[in-house]
């Protein structure tokens, strides 16, 4: 659209204007279309707050301060702007404090319980809480005599503790002080001495846990070779102990049979018979021997030499 | 000797600029040319130099009150209050110096030497009316306005730093904002502005008036138009600092 170079000065002109009014009024904290309520107090004196410091209710900004103004009985008339939606008791208390050590004063609102609350235009009481500053300022005097008289106190204490340590005391104590010297003097004198061989004891430390290292390192693989063939040896030993389990079972078994005295063997364990058997046949032979050995001619007269050969 | 006389012809021509000031009907399609192209065609440059002046100040002065013991919203004060008193109107004029007054001094230059000047003479035209009254009014009407703008954005650009940046949280910027700020400030900016554009506009036209010998006649009278423009500006915001404050 083309506009002619009225129109394009009007618009600037009036945008202009706009924006400078709603920017004033935003920075002045006039809420640029919300209602507000404006309540007034008195204060001793008015220190520290101008046109804009904050009004806080527990810490919460509620509005700012428009006017601070000397009233003919000598306080100060402060008017506030407080957001319309801030209701304030009847019975609240606006106190003039400062919220830190560097920061501005502001005005804190101590809300009251009544149920009336101020209307706006109303007025609420106000108290001049004094600051830090101003206390030291006050009072200074006061904390400065007592500071003065602690240090005359200090002072004498000081002169009669010098007195107690007379000469005598002082000497003992130099003497003292003489021989840890000397003790620290020798014992530096044979950390000198020994500098050599604690560097020597330490450098020697130092590479055994070097030559320790790499032979860890170095080793490995042999040391894990070593642990993988006796895992093998491990398991093998596994195996040959159950077989001999079986075997022993077997052998049990077998043993069992024995105890018994089933088969050849049980028999021969249990059956005295044929140990008596051969007992007797023992005994028999005997007497056979000793019978030839007495009359030999009589087991031969049947045989004759001949005959045998 | 050659400074007294600049200014005698400086003088002289303000006081025909100011004489034939009431001759509205001759100059007034020049004027509103001229407003259009010192005020409306400068707003875009105005709204960058606003923005980035505000953003800068406030990232630097968060660099440099970096303690413990420093609310943050001193920072706040400290850029919109720097902005409002100086940045806004001082860094403004001079890129306007550079943009409106280099502008100026070429066109009455070139219709200098080109003898156009001459012939509106000739013609029976009043020229300062017809040429410089339009160009002063305009600097003198628009600067302000564009103050407005400068500042805004100037503002605006602070607390969007400070946001962005995470040093300032805009509600500490603009309670420090708040707490310090006096409409003799903003009062006190638009004086400023008003003076800045009157030494701009006039010290152009007068440069650009009295060009004389061609092309490089009005290079040279367009380059002393700027360069001096800068210099009676800084000079001029000394001189209100030091009479108003």
């Amino acid at each position: 659209m083309k506009m002619s170079n009225e129109v394009k000065v009007g618009i600037t002109v009036l945008l202009a204007f706009i924006v400078a009014v709603v920017g004033f009024r935003f920075m002045r904290d006039v809420p640029i279309l919300r209602q507000t309520m404006e309540i007034s107090t008195h204060f001793e004196r008015g220190d520290g707050i101008s046109q804009g410091s904050i009004v806080n209710v527990r810490g919460v900004k509620v509005g700012s301060v428009s006017t601070v103004r000397l009233t003919d009985d000598g306080r100060v008339r402060v008017t506030m702007r407080l957001d319309g939606r801030t209701s304030v008791p009847e019975n609240s208390v606006a106190q003039l404090t400062s919220l830190g050590i560097v920061e501005g004063k502001s005005i804190v609102l101590q809300l009251g319980d009544s149920d009336e609350m101020v209307e706006h235009g109303g007025e609420i009481e106000g108290v001049y809480v004094e600051s830090m500053t101003e206390l030291l300022g006050n009072r200074g005097e006061e904390i400065a005599d007592d500071v003065s008289a602690s240090l005359s106190e200090l002072n004498l204490f000081l002169k009669q503790l010098n007195q107690t340590f007379d000469d005598d005391v002082s000497a003992q104590m130099g003497q003292a002080f003489g021989n840890a010297e000397q003790v620290t003097r020798q014992l530096s004198e044979i950390l000198d001495q020994k500098k050599g061989e604690i560097e020597q004891a330490i450098s020697a430390g130092s590479s055994m846990l070097s030559q320790l290292d790499t032979l860890a390192t170095d080793n490995r693989p042999k040391v894990d070779n070593i642990m993988d063939s006796l895992e093998s040896n491990i398991e093998e030993l596994a195996r040959v102990r159950e077989e001999m389990e079986r075997a022993t079972a077997s052998l049990n078994s077998i043993l069992e049979k024995i105890d018994g005295g089933e088969g050849t063997l049980g028999k021969l364990v249990n059956d005295s018979e044929m140990y008596d058997n051969l007992n007797e046949l023992t005994i028999e032979m005997n007497n056979l021997v000793r019978g030839i050995n007495e009359n030999p001619g009589r087991y031969l007269r049947h045989m004759s030499i001949i005959e045998i050969f | 000797m050659n400074a007294l006389k600049e200014l005698g012809n400086y003088s002289s021509l303000l006081y025909q600029a100011l004489r034939s000031s009431t001759e509205f009907s001759t100059y007034r399609k020049n004027l509103f040319q001229e407003l259009v192209k010192v005020g409306y065609d400068s707003v875009p440059i105005i709204v960058l130099v606003g923005i980035f002046t505000g953003s800068v100040m406030t990232l630097q002065s968060a660099y440099q009150l970096e303690s413990a013991f420093i609310p943050l919203s001193t920072i706040g004060a400290i850029v919109s209050e720097s902005i409002l008193i100086e940045l806004a109107a001082v860094i403004s004029s001079l890129v306007l110096a550079g943009k409106v007054g280099a502008r100026v001094a070429t066109e009455l230059g070139t219709m200098r030497v080109s003898e156009q000047i001459d012939a509106l003479e000739s013609m029976g035209f009043n020229s300062v009316s017809f040429l410089v009254v339009p160009r002063v009014l305009a600097g003198i009407l628009m600067f302000p306005v564009l103050y407005i703008v400068a500042a805004i954005f100037g503002i605006g650009g602070g607390i969007a730093a400070g946001y962005f940046s995470g040093t300032v949280p805009p509600s500490d910027f603009l309670q420090g904002a708040r707490m310090y700020f006096y409409p003799w400030n903003v009062v006190f900016g638009f004086v400023k502005m008003f003076v800045f554009g009157f030494i701009i506009t006039s010290v152009s036209c007068y440069k650009g008036y009295y060009a004389r010998g061609g092309a490089e006649g009005v290079g040279k009278s367009t380059t002393n138009a700027t360069v001096l423009s800068c210099i009676f500006v800084l000079l001029a915001d000394f001189v209100l600092a030091a009479l108003l404050l």
